[in-house]
């Protein structure tokens, strides 16, 4: 009974408190995020293309980690396939959420894949943080890890038990719960809950602000008319 | 900016590219800890860093940790003594300026006797030229502008702008203003700035929205390119012992100006070696952000300065070329502490000895 409860309250419920966490917790912290006032400054060289192109390579810059690659390649594998890996798995999610059918054996074949590789890179991570980055790492820092690797390790559990939840999504709107009646779900939705509360007011929001600050760096036009050259 | 700081990972992408974190290895000279510690308050550890922005060029958000060095420099500058006193000197010639005016002519008039070559001074010209103390910054220069037949004329002041290294930019705005006044009063259309890396940068990124014009800037390095490209100016002679050209930090990455002078390098040296990194990428000699200008610093700066003297020693070369004036001194300094043996000189100023 007492978990029957839980699953309602911790799927039907804590969704919107998570919610509202998270959209307030953003704009406060997109808000601090701007108001504090410091020179900026351009580094050179300059994209010197203009309009599609430039938007292409401004994304592809975010989006395949050019600085990382260029200095640390082992960093590089690991941060990128982490990440990538992460991606897939929230677009399988919200793909599960909508209750999408794709063939069966392919979905289960690249959640497998997927979890294998988030939670291997993941641990990576950490090891390579303690092992190398400990002067600069913070309490913060493990506990982002671990709280990932918590989420990563709950998620696997449900993934090798065939635990599903097809159609949440619209079960949330529509009023019409779903009953699956698995600790190890309330466990991990409650885990994944509070990394998406949490993310914008740690290290995490590097994922909303990182497209802002290299914009600002790297691509705004660093023109002061005809006294910088824009072209480089 | 915004606070970047905040979208600090700590991923260590920047470690191994801060060369006073790689030479010192100490805590707070990591740039996220470096970062974290200006976040809070204005530290010393701010006149430790060079302000060089190589780690933002590393970093994959672009994190400032020399915007945070610069406000915190502000706050905390009665602690670079000597910075101060020098801005102080820099606004004296303006106040004072029919003093410095009588001292700074008999100084021009014996340089033109003695290398024999024509230095208008106080003619109103489409050009002014903004030097450094020291006849190197002037003669070179204006053995290029006669050739070319400018109509140009010498500043009565010097282009650094020692407050820039304070953070302090209302001071800085000051000192530029004396240059302003004068170019104004000159009519002169473009400003041609001698090779230094900070002032240099001040012109380019500040001058517009300070005072609201729009003068043509350039550097003499792109000015002496352009003549050797148009056939103005041709190179006779060339070098042969190996040259390499270390990219100031405030020229290259901060303001642009990379291709130029070995454009310029070319013309006159058959065996030119690139160091690695270079460019953009170019490692800070140690002596950037007024470092050079604080005597309480020589020791700190001789540690900063090691991977850049590994970086020399790597090429063999001769010559290592600059076109900075605080690297120039810092360079020359490397040579004796690291006992290394190579010569120091400016990019226009060796040109001009195969003119
Ligand atoms: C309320 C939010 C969430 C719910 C209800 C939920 C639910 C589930 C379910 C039912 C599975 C099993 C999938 C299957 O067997 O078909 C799963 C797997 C997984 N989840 Fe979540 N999840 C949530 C959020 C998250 C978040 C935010 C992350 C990552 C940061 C995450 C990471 C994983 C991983 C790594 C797996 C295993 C690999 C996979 O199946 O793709 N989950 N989750
Ligand atoms: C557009 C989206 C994102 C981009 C471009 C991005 C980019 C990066 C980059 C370049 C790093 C540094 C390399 C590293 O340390 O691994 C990093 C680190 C990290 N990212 Fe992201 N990220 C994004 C979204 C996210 C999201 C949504 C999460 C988690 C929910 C996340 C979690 C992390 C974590 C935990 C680290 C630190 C890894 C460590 O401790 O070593 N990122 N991110
Ligand atoms: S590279 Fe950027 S995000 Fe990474 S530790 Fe350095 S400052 Fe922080
Ligand atoms: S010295 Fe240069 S690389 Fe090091 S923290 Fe300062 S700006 Fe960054």
């Amino acid at each position: 009974m007492l978990q029957v409860y839980l699953e309602e309250i911790v799927l039907y419920k804590l969704p919107f408190v998570t919610a509202a966490i998270f959209f307030v917790g953003l704009f406060y912290r997109i808000y601090k995020y701007l108001s504090v006032k410091l020179r900026v400054f351009p580094v050179f060289p300059k994209a010197s293309k203009s309009g599609l192109e430039k938007l292409f390579e401004y994304f592809s810059d975010v989006f395949l980690f050019k600085t990382i690659f260029s200095s640390d390649k082992f960093l590089w594998v690991l941060s990128w396939l982490f990440h990538v890996s992460l991606f897939v798995i929230l677009l399988g999610h919200l793909r599960m959420f909508l209750g999408i059918k794709v063939d069966e054996n392919f979905t289960s074949f690249l959640g497998m894949l997927l979890g294998v590789i988030f939670l291997l890179t993941l641990l990576s991570l950490l090891v390579r943080r303690v092992a190398k980055l400990r002067v600069i790492s913070t309490a913060e820092d493990y506990f982002a890890l671990i709280l990932l690797l918590s989420v990563a390790i709950s998620g696997m559990y449900l993934r090798l038990n065939d635990v599903s939840l097809d159609g949440y999504l619209l079960s949330l709107i529509s009023g019409e719960k779903i009953v699956v009646g698995s600790s190890a779900l309330v466990v991990h939705a409650l885990l994944a809950q509070i990394l998406v509360a949490y993310l914008p007011f740690g290290k995490l929001f590097h994922s909303i602000g990182v497209f802002h600050s290299n914009y600002l760096v790297r691509w705004k036009n660093a023109r002061v008319r005809s006294s910088v050259r824009e072209v480089r | 900016m915004p606070e970047s700081a905040a979208l600090c990972v700590r991923c260590g992408n920047c470690l191994e590219n801060c060369h006073i974190y790689l030479s010192t290895g100490e805590w707070k000279h990591a740039p996220p800890n470096r970062l974290k510690i200006l976040r809070k308050k204005a530290d010393f550890v701010a006149f430790e860093c060079n302000g060089c922005r190589r780690c933002t060029v590393f970093c994959p958000f672009s994190v400032e940790v020399s915007a945070y060095v610069s406000r915190a420099r502000r706050e905390i500058k009665n602690e670079a003594k000597a910075l101060v006193e020098l801005v102080e000197i820099q606004l004296e010639k303006g106040r004072n300026f029919e003093k410095h005016k009588q001292m700074y002519e008999a100084a021009i008039r014996f340089l033109e006797k003695k290398h024999n070559v024509k230095i208008p001074l106080n003619k109103k010209a489409e050009i002014l030229f903004v030097p450094l103390q020291g006849e190197h910054t002037i003669i070179p220069a204006a053995k290029l502008f006669n050739l070319a037949k400018e109509d140009w004329t010498l500043s009565y002041f010097e282009a650094s702008n020692f407050a820039f290294f304070l953070g302090d930019m209302e001071l800085a705005k000051k000192v530029s203003e004396r240059i302003f006044r004068e170019a104004e009063g000159l009519n002169a259309e473009k400003i041609i700035v001698t090779e230094c890396g900070h002032a240099y940068r001040v012109f380019k990124m500040f001058w517009r929205e300070w005072f609201g014009r729009d003068f043509e800037i350039l550097n003499i390095v792109e000015v002496a390119a352009d003549y050797l490209e148009k056939g103005i100016v041709e190179v006779k002679g060339s070098l042969t012992e190996p040259v390499t050209y270390h990219d100031p930090c405030q020229a290259a990455r901060n303001s642009g100006l990379i291709e130029e002078p070995r454009r310029v390098i070319e013309n006159f040296s058959e065996d030119f070696r690139e160091m690695r990194p270079n460019k953009e990428r170019n490692f800070c000699c140690g002596g950037g952000g007024g470092l050079v200008a604080i005597p309480e610093m020589k020791d700190f700066r001789m540690i900063a300065g090691k991977k850049k003297a590994e970086q020399i020693k790597e090429t063999e070369a001769k010559y290592v070329l600059t076109i900075c004036e605080n690297c120039r001194t810092q360079l020359k300094d490397l040579r004796e502490h690291y006992n290394l043996n190579y010569e120091v000189s400016g990019v226009v100023e060796l040109l001009s000895k195969f003119i």
